[in-house]
């Protein structure tokens, strides 16, 4: 048993874009139903390729599929389960352009008819009679006027070679179907009242291939994405936003943009429909603070420098940024983890900025106090400099002489760089919990020497003891 | 750790002299942290030189290479004919400790600057709270310690007219816990809670300062009076134990009571003049039982870790654990483990044969230095207008857990342990017996204990202390382990609150500048900031 309509009204679709109408077969029977779908009849009256100067003529084809579009598509086949349904669509053949002279002629819109034959064969070979479906359309010229937009956002990003280095990569949506469309007004305001704004035109692109609507495709502008980067923004100024869809008929209504600070985009219900209210978000950009967490278990003599440029894409370009955030943890929590330093030299957390290129190896951005901050938060971490070595005795057995190695100095927790650039010089902030430790490395011991008094030839007979270092923690895993 | 242990074996050793073919003498050393005069921490090769007599030890002399620079000689006759003179030594010089920062050349340090993350806690995993973080420059004195809202069991604990002032500093506010001479309950409350058995978790954090320095014993730091007491669980009784007692697995256990009347009380103390913690036979808590239940408890914990061993052991063993068997020998007495504190605050005691009572264990935050400006003064704590030389802040975790010890039909036991600071202070037993069902709030006895007139030591002045209130917690939860980890979240949280005076500033203490490093000697060190190092610009 098969229910069907008997006679449709497509959708209007207007010059220079494509159009559809879904037609549902539902299968309400007890068995598989392969349906037989035929398009025939096609008429068009009161346009002719002339009028479109279009070299692609008659009307109305069928397809099963909008994203795969043959224009000489007059048969589908369908099968359709037990209590389910299929989707066969109608589609216009697109018309490109009118010309001008049929638009400005008053001409009436062009009517368009056509007949779809369904022959339906059950799996347990019953077949009904062929379902008939007149179905009639119009192929108009007048535009009606644009819906709001929807989906409207802008992404703060960083672009090293610009003059001001922060912009906003705008992007926005067309969310209803059938949308006609040929272009956008952007308006970029100071105010929230958008007194002066810029106004940013952006067309529609057109479609070179003839198979094609010439503005998006059968669905319309439905599913595009549409984005456009603006860069006159200077830093730490309010900035507001706004657009509306523009065609022959005029403008929309605006929609007013939410500010994102990164791609990772999660737009509400009234973010996604256009529906947020003005001004929209404030859009102002900013020099920002690079946050990053890592988890150890050991590091001996730990490079900062190398792990920040490996987690800004092996770049030491940080002018996007006014400050770094890093929060330690261990991976054996509550046991700490240990950052050792092997030498009395390093730190058992380095930052120390290489030349590269003759140039600095380290460029950053201001921020409102002029400086830059690398803030390190340490949980359930334990900072340990280099113990100093003790003294150590030496002999040379060729003449019996005995000399020794001095003790040497401890090292320090923390081998930070004393940097600027640009005038913008690096402050850093430890951060710990209540269970970090951080001890810088005692120094090495003296040695002893010990003999018995009445032996007068001390340094050859004697007891040569060696000092002693103190390693902190655990140097070794 | 293999490294140092590696090269102590390999270098251990005794020497042999044999002088007339029959007598001996051995020498042993052994390697520890010290703290030079200029504040450096180096290691220390320690030399203990005897004599031995016929297979007799004599004349144990104990030296260190730090303070031993001249020879020195042991002398002893071995016989009749001879006599034996040793002459040792130390050689080198003496080096430097590792500071905050690694500099080259002429200091050129940048900004650097410390403090403490924010850790969040919930009231509302609390059954109460008081805490001074609302206080303000403008609250006034007050006898009611107000309890903070979004806590389940919301009640004020009420004392003394006034007893409680608020005093502050570096952002942080307090309540002076008025001194009252003769040990008299300052605030004391008795409050009405449904009792329930569950791993249940009290923090206390609290500050002593002393205005005056020293003792009769000639110590550096101020003692150390504060005297807490807290009664705990006055009358427990009739317990619903279908509900409280399901992690407990206790057989035919439809409905149990509990039927115990139980009284027990614990104090703790902090006597800086005790070298390690220890077990008095005083202050003993009582614990009653009906039926005849036996019933253990420990003497009240008295000792002067008050803080927890998680926050003094662990950070502490890699340098510390060289202490050396002859310490204890030389104490004669027991040497807890813990005690790394202790050897490091002042490890000189062992071969000095000092009094230990010179040792103070708590860390007086007082003595930390945080002027760049000059590293050698110490910033001294200021409250209310007084000055504490001797300031120091202590975390009590006190942990209570209960379990059934016997489930094997009628007569089954439950028993509780009750750790303050990692040491256990409680421990009863109570028979459950199936029968009644009683949900009826009981009373508690909650006190808050200044004891400042108590002289347990009769060199000791305790007039000059004085006890700041901080935060006062209680806590239950479904699992041991819950507990231990909402306890150590709220002790986190806390210790963010109180940040101002652990840093001793109100915002981030600065470390470095371009010119000066900031000096944190390991003596110094709180186990709350938990670092120590040397300022390389202040040494030649």
């Amino acid at each position: 048993m098969t229910t069907y309509y008997t006679g449709v009204q497509l959708a209007d679709v207007v010059t220079g874009f494509g159009g559809y109408t879904g037609l549902v077969l539902v299968n309400s029977g007890n068995f598989p139903i392969k349906y037989d779908i035929n398009i025939s009849k096609t008429n068009l009256q009161g346009i002719d390729a002339s009028d479109c100067n279009d070299t692609n003529t008659g009307t109305l084809f069928i397809s099963a599929d909008l994203n795969n579009i043959n224009l000489s598509n007059n048969e589908v086949e369908l099968t359709v389960n037990p209590s389910s349904s299929g989707v066969v669509y109608v589609l216009h053949r697109p018309y490109r352009n009118f010309t001008s002279s049929f638009i400005t002629a008053g001409n009436i819109d062009g009517y368009e008819s056509a007949e779809i034959t369904v022959k339906s064969l059950s799996s347990v070979g019953d077949e009904d009679e062929n379902i008939t479906i007149d179905v009639t359309g119009r192929r108009i010229k007048t535009f009606s006027t644009p819906p709001r937009i929807g989906s409207f956002f802008a992404v703060e990003d960083y672009n090293s070679t610009l003059a001001n280095p922060l912009y906003r990569n705008f992007f926005w949506s067309v969310i209803t179907n059938n949308t006609f469309l040929t272009g956008f007004n952007l308006q970029l305001s100071a105010n929230t009242s958008f007194t002066s704004p810029t106004t940013y035109q952006y067309s529609v692109v057109q479609n070179q291939d003839a198979n094609l609507p010439l503005y998006g495709n059968y669905k319309g502008l439905l599913e595009n994405i549409y984005s456009i980067d603006l860069t006159d923004f200077t830093i730490n100024t309010n900035y507001y936003a706004r657009i509306q869809g523009v065609n022959n008929a005029g403008v929309g209504d605006y929609s007013y943009c939410t500010g994102f600070d990164n791609y990772n985009v999660d737009l509400d219900g009234t973010g996604y429909s256009g529906l947020y209210t003005s001004p929209g978000g404030n859009l102002k950009v900013n020099y920002r603070v690079l946050n990053l967490s890592r988890y150890d278990t050991y590091e001996k003599d730990f490079d900062l420098y190398e792990y920040l440029v490996s987690q800004n894409n092996n770049s030491y370009d940080f002018r996007r940024y006014s400050g770094i955030y890093v929060k330690f943890f261990s991976n054996n929590a509550p046991a700490l983890c240990n950052y050792v330093a092997s030498s009395k030299t390093t730190g058992a957390i380095n930052f120390n900025i290489p030349y590269i290129n003759g140039g600095d190896g380290f460029l950053i951005s201001p921020n409102s106090s002029n400086r830059f901050s690398i803030e390190l938060e340490f949980n359930n971490c334990g900072l340990y400099g280099h113990g100093g070595d003790g003294l150590i005795w030496k002999n040379d057995n060729s003449n019996l002489e005995w000399t020794y190695f001095e003790p040497t100095d401890g090292g320090p927790i923390f081998n930070f760089d004393n940097y600027t650039y640009n005038a913008i010089p690096i402050d850093y902030y430890i951060y710990k919990d209540i269970y970090s430790v951080m001890y810088a490395g005692s120094a090495g011991s003296k040695g002893w020497l010990i003999n018995i008094e009445n032996n007068d030839a001390l340094d050859t007979q004697a007891f040569h003891i060696d000092g002693f270092k103190i390693i902190n923690a655990l140097e070794t895993p | 750790m293999s490294d140092i242990q590696d090269k102590i074996n390999s270098q251990q050793r005794s020497l042999t002299i044999s002088v007339d073919g029959k007598n001996k003498t051995a020498l042993l050393f052994d390697l520890s942290p010290t703290v030079t005069s200029n504040g450096n921490i180096v290691a220390d090769t320690m030399l203990n030189l005897s004599v031995e007599k016929d297979n007799k030890k004599n004349n144990s002399v104990l030296i260190s290479s730090t303070t031993s620079t001249d020879e020195v000689v042991v002398n002893e006759n071995i016989s009749s004919l001879h006599s034996l003179n040793l002459k040792y030594k130390t050689v080198g010089q003496e080096q430097k400790q590792g500071g905050f920062n690694y500099t080259s050349g002429a200091p050129n340090w940048p900004n650097i600057y410390l403090n403490f993350r924010k850790k969040i806690f919930s009231n509302s995993d609390l059954e109460f709270r008081f805490s001074t973080r609302s206080l303000t420059g403008s609250s006034t004195a007050t006898g009611t310690w107000s309890c903070e809202s979004g806590v389940k069991n919301p009640f004020n604990l009420v004392g003394d007219a006034d007893c409680l002032t608020p005093v502050g500093n570096f952002g942080v506010y307090s309540y002076k816990f008025a001194n009252k001479s003769g040990g008299n309950v300052i605030a004391n409350n008795t409050v009405k809670m449904i009792p329930r058995i569950l791993p249940s978790y009290t923090t206390l954090v609290f500050a002593v300062g002393t205005t005056s320095w020293g003792s009769s014993s000639g110590g550096n730091f101020a003692p150390l009076n504060g005297l807490l007491r807290q009664y705990l669980g006055k009358r427990v009784q009739k317990f619903t134990l279908n509900e409280q007692f399901g992690d407990f697995n206790v057989p035919n256990a439809n409905v149990y009571s509990l039927i115990s009347a139980i009284k027990t009380s614990s104090s703790f103390y902090d006597w800086s003049y005790v070298p390690y913690f220890n077990l008095l036979p005083t202050n003993t808590p009582t614990a009653t039982f009906s039926k005849g239940i036996p019933t253990f408890a420990y003497p009240v914990f008295v000792g002067n870790i008050l803080n927890h061993p998680r926050y003094m052991g662990e950070a502490s063993y890699g340098l510390c654990n060289f202490a050396r068997k002859s310490y204890e020998d030389q104490d004669g007495g027991v040497y807890p483990t813990r005690l790394y504190d202790r050897f490091l605050r002042n490890y000189k005691f062992a071969y000095t044969k000092q009094s230990s009572l010179d040792v103070l264990m708590h860390h007086n935050i007082s003595n930390w230095g945080t002027s760049l400006a000059d590293t050698t003064i110490p910033q001294q704590i200021t409250l209310g207008g007084t000055v504490y030389p001797s300031f120091s802040i202590f975390f009590v975790q006190m942990f209570s857990t209960p379990y059934i010890a016997d489930n094997s039909g009628e007569k089954s036991y439950m028993v509780n342990e009750t750790y303050v600071n990692g040491f256990k202070t409680c421990e009863f037993y109570s028979q459950l017996i199936p029968g009644n069902v009683v949900s009826t709030p009981q009373t508690y006895l909650i006190q808050l204990f200044n004891d400042f007139g108590a002289d347990y030591y009769n060199d000791v002045i305790f007039s000059n202390s004085q006890m700041f209130l901080f935060d006062y917690s209680y806590g239950l939860a479904q699992t041991p382990s819950e507990m231990y980890q909402k306890s150590y979240s709220l002790v986190e949280s806390i210790a963010y609150d109180i940040k101002g005076f652990l840093v001793k500033n109100s915002s981030n203490l600065q470390l470095t500048n371009s010119t000066s490093s900031l000096r944190v000697p390991i003596a110094d060190r709180h186990p709350y900031v938990n670092m120590f190092l040397n300022n390389p610009n202040s040494l030649t």
